[in-house]
């Protein structure tokens, strides 16, 4: 009798990485809600969905509290987006002062107003409501959360825009409508329906990025190398650990989608991403065949994706 | 009280545990090339450090699983190794319950392990009588670990230990068979392949009760996802649909699995031992026949078909299990079809005519149990509380 053979490895199927060839013939275009099947929904256009619902609860969050009005945004413009992002700013700037200070009963989490005691769905919290705060009377049963949920924190909104960001690692790192929605379905779920993170422009590319990264290695059998997704993503592969599994923790692993989840999260979000404008073309900005000479001849030349991501003077 | 003596030690080991690293396109020289290419990880986010803070951040509790102090269960024996845990015996210091602590090194190289990512996702929401399940999820500086429900022993040792050759009798196969399938059903309802079935993967606990466990390779299905592998199940209990090729293969592949572990447990040997992908094929061909475009339209499509199979006839099964009845004959040929779209579903088979009398064999057993007991003879415990090392400690 020969010994058991050895348990197989799924990623060991060399036939299953996925190609980058199927973002050039996808346009992304957007069906309407009602149309919306998940299984024909191209990868691009799921992409844009996460997008436009990360982008809406990045400009929701602000001095309002994170209630979530994502089918009836306000009409976007760029001036708007401005004035709330400096608004983020001078409130976290005030929040980080007050803590210095030896504040303890806190009602804010990173420079936006802590969860707030409505019930879960309410999706009408005007800003003139009190907030109930959890305050000291509360025992800290989940401190962890707050340790966890920090560490998708950068001092100040990094410099790349969310979409050039999202659109770079869709370049290098092509993934499934499944993963794109699972993440805007994660990422919506710890800011809308759990209130555990509040989005801003200050976590959001950490978040994404580690949502991608989960999302990946929960749904499909093949995920990319560490060290090329945290090159990709513009992190170190230590910090992509830790912002990984954070991500689980935070998540409580509640990783496990279905296509109802799904179908009902893309309709929910089809809605706002009607009135959304992308800034950037979702497409890549190169033809194939340029691209296959760029990458097969191997120019140092960067492409258009990365071109854009020059720090800001810091 | 010291039966644990030699043995305990605190929760700090430093094991190295061999991570399966993921795959790298080496065969794909353009991903290697767009990888290369890539310009420093410093560029897009790196300029700015998560922001350090000096008191905890106060949020309402969530439910489940928070991360706690490892040092609340106290670490016993190793119960096994597998490629990406290593699995301890432990004890919960608080309730003095025992459990099985599954430890998976948190590896720089490619991180979490997407075998624990699934593992603990799926478990978590998979709650059922046979799924092991999953207690607690602990985070420590370099390593997770899972704490889950103590079982005895896995099947294939629990076969070892009957003495019979592995043989087992008429009733536990019945009765395993019954709680397998359940198991199965319960996954594939909420749309959950195990894709690992086999017996060193099914635990058996000293109540006769039979969980499935190690979810590692499990994944979700229905879902528009890029990649399905191919690589999956072990050999012995991998159905010919994923022999021949096939990655769009569904729940029937558990099915092909349960079936040769329902042969194993008559025979106390696995039903087809193969070595190899073809020799895997052909073991199976020998016994249930070769398909052909007649027998399975569409074999021709499967990337590893052959034209030039050796053709075999189509083998009575009863002569591989002299011990099966005829009603037990008709489950197993269900299960074990070579078409995937013929083989019988796990709700189906459990409404199977062969389960009908499960109930009485049961009944029957408990009043021998408590007859042998009433004589006098043997202890509370079922099963043999004190054997080897598995066996569950009595609390007065």
């Amino acid at each position: 009798m020969p010994p058991l053979p050895r348990p197989p490895s799924p990623s060991a199927d060399r036939g299953i990485v996925p190609g980058t060839e199927l973002s050039f013939v996808d346009s992304g275009t957007l069906p309407n809600a009602d149309d919306i099947d998940i299984f024909t929904l191209s990868p691009l256009a799921a992409l844009r969905m996460l997008c436009s619902t990360v982008e809406t609860l990045v400009r929701l969050t602000g001095d309002i509290p994170p209630t979530p009005p994502i089918s009836h945004p306000s009409t976007p413009s760029l001036g708007l987006i401005q004035a709330e992002k400096e608004n983020v700013a001078r409130h976290t700037n005030e929040h980080t002062r007050r803590r210095s200070g030896g504040a303890e009963n806190s009602d804010d989490l990173d420079g936006v107003p802590a969860r707030a005691k409505t019930p879960t769905g309410s999706r009408e919290v005007g800003p003139s409501e009190p907030l109930h705060v959890v305050g000291s009377n509360m025992e800290p049963l989940n401190t962890q959360h707050g340790a966890i949920t920090r560490k998708f924190y950068s001092k100040k909104p990094p410099a790349i825009s969310l979409e050039e960001y999202l659109m770079r690692l869709h370049c290098f790192c092509p993934m499934s409508t499944a993963v794109y929605l699972a993440t805007s379905l994660y990422i919506h779920k710890l800011a809308v329906v759990e209130r555990i993170i509040p989005v801003t422009s200050r976590n959001v590319h950490r978040l994404v990025l580690a949502g991608l990264r989960v999302a990946m290695k929960a749904l499909e059998d093949f995920s990319y190398p560490h060290r090329r997704f945290a090159k990709v993503g513009g992190v170190s592969e230590t910090e992509l650990g830790k912002l990984e599994v954070s991500f689980c923790f935070v998540t409580n692993f509640e990783l496990r989608v279905d296509k109802e989840g799904l179908l009902e999260h893309a309709k929910c979000t089809r809605n706002g991403t009607v009135l959304y404008r992308p800034q950037v073309d979702f497409r890549p900005q190169v033809s194939p065949s340029q691209n296959k000479r760029d990458l097969v001849v191997g120019h140092s030349k960067p492409r258009t994706a990365i071109a854009t991501e020059k720090p800001a003077a810091a | 009280m010291d039966y644990c003596r030699g043995t305990a030690r605190n929760v700090n080991p430093q094991h190295n545990i061999s991570l399966p690293l993921t795959h790298q396109p080496t065969h794909n020289t353009l991903k290697r090339q767009i990888t290369d290419q890539l310009v420093a990880p410093s560029n897009v986010l790196n300029y700015e450090r998560p922001v350090k803070r000096q008191k905890p951040e106060q949020l309402p509790a969530s439910q489940g699983m928070d991360k706690r102090h490892p040092s609340s269960f106290q670490q016993l024996e190793k119960l096994g190794e597998g490629t990406y845990a290593t699995v301890f015996k432990g004890r919960n210091r608080q309730t003095g319950e025992l459990v099985a602590l599954k430890e998976i090194h948190l590896d720089s190289e490619e991180g979490t392990p997407s075998t624990a990512i699934r593992e603990i996702s799926l478990m978590k929401e998979l709650k059922h009588d046979n799924i092991v399940s999953l207690h607690d999820v602990i985070h420590t500086e370099n390593k997770l670990m899972l704490v889950f429900e103590y079982m005895d022993k896995d099947l294939k040792k629990y076969m070892d230990s009957r003495g019979s050759g592995g043989q087992l009798d008429y009733i536990t196969i019945k009765s395993f068979m019954h709680q397998l399938l359940q198991g199965i059903a319960f996954c594939h309802e909420n749309r959950v392949l195990h894709r690992d079935l086999k017996p060193q993967n099914l635990l058996i606990n000293n109540k006769g009760q039979l969980k499935l466990a190690d979810f590692g390779l499990a994944r979700a299905f229905g879902i528009p996802v890029n990649t399905f592998s191919n690589e999956v199940v072990t050999l012995w209990y991998r159905a010919p649909d994923v022999l021949l090729g096939s990655r769009t293969y569904n729940t029937s592949i558990d099915i092909w699995s349960a079936g040769c572990i329902m042969a194993e447990m008559y025979t106390g040997r696995p039903l087809f031992p193969g070595t190899t992908n073809e020799d895997q094929l052909q073991k199976i061909f020998r016994i249930m026949g070769t398909p052909s475009e007649r027998s399975w339209p569409g074999i021709s499509q499967f990337p590893e078909y052959k034209s030039n199979f050796h053709v075999f006839a189509t083998q009575d099964l009863r002569m591989f299990l002299p011990q099966i009845d005829q009603v037990g004959l008709d489950l197993i040929s269900r299960m074990l079809q070579l078409r995937p779209e013929m083989r019988i579903g796990a709700l189906e088979a459990l409404s199977h005519l062969w389960f009908r009398d499960l109930p009485q064999l049961r009944q029957q057993q408990v009043q021998q149990a408590q007859q042998i007991q009433m004589g006098g003879q043997g202890s509370m415990m079922m099963g043999g509380a004190s054997g080897g090392g598995y066996g569950v400690p009595v609390y007065q």
